[in-house]
């Protein structure tokens, strides 16, 4: 059986900064994710990023997901890239609208890790600030 | 199934057909090569995502080329094919648009031996600005 969890986070942290992604779908700072008990690995892992608010011009960061924690990862902290968003505004001053849509980007893996710790998602990006990325995670356990 | 990440990414502001170090960490610092885990044998899983950073330059197109090297590759240099980006105007008018790509994650089987791996990225095509590589290797 597999369990599902999900936080979030609006990211408004300088360039090949991490800060915690935390914050429940509720609304609630839920924080780190208690690993279940008798989880073994993180079988894979879901996400979506797109930037809340406007979008700086000719910017087009590249997101990254850390998986840390104490005592939560026998294997140490994890980095997975997970994708690009770029706003082309050549160098004109052209009045625009536009939009994109993107299913999650899902990868499965098998990370282990130790039930009853507490696993912390950070995220960061490479590349010139955006604006206020949000960024979304889903992780599934087994 | 890959159980250990690792990634590092760059921008490219070097010439066309020149491979460059791929070495910043997700959070700024430098790892000028990745150390094999202990016990892992091979690189199962490649991710990338290519971005241009700023301004495309227009009517250029570019395909991308990753280059593992160093110690810890048993089989010697390998070179991946990983991705494509492109920007086109018609006339003199002034476009924009909004890109969104998810990293492309694809099974690789690359035998590792203890030692180091070094990252190189290479463009062909004329140059687009400054794109954007970021690549996790994942190891079992």
């Amino acid at each position: 059986m597999a369990l599902y969890y999900t936080r979030h986070d609006s990211m408004t942290q300088a360039t090949t900064t991490f800060s915690p992604v935390e914050t429940a779908s509720d609304g609630s700072t839920a924080g780190p994710i208690a690993i279940p008990p008798g989880v073994k690995k993180i079988k894979s892992i879901s996400a979506g990023f797109a930037v809340n608010g406007a979008h700086t011009v000719n910017t087009g960061p590249v997101y990254v997901l850390r998986l840390t924690g104490t005592g939560a990862l026998p294997d140490g902290n994890q980095d997975l890239v997970l994708g690009s968003l770029h706003h082309d505004n050549g160098g004109g001053t052209v009045t625009d609208t536009d939009t994109v849509n993107m299913a999650p980007l899902r990868i499965p893996c098998d990370i282990e890790v130790k039930p009853g710790a507490d696993l912390a998602l950070q995220a960061a990006y490479y590349g010139t600030d955006a604006g206020s990325p949000q960024i979304a995670i889903e992780i599934e356990f087994e | 199934m890959a159980k250990y990440y690792v990634t590092v990414g760059n921008i490219m502001t070097q010439a066309t057909t020149v491979f460059s170090a791929v070495q910043t960490l997700p959070d700024g610092g430098t790892l000028s090569s990745i150390k094999v885990p202990p016990d892992m044998k091979k690189i199962s899983v490649l991710g990338i995502s290519l971005s241009h950073n700023d301004i495309s330059v227009i009517d250029t197109g570019n395909n991308f080329v990753l280059q593992l090297s160093g110690t810890g590759m048993v089989d010697g240099i390998q070179e991946f094919l990983v991705g494509t980006l492109a920007c086109q105007e018609v006339g003199t008018s002034v476009g924009a648009s909004l890109a969104a790509e998810k990293a492309n994650y694809r099974n690789v089987e690359i035998n590792v031996k203890p030692g180091e791996i070094v990252l190189s990225a290479a463009y062909s095509g004329t140059d687009p600005g400054s794109p954007l590589i970021v690549a996790t290797l994942g190891f079992e």
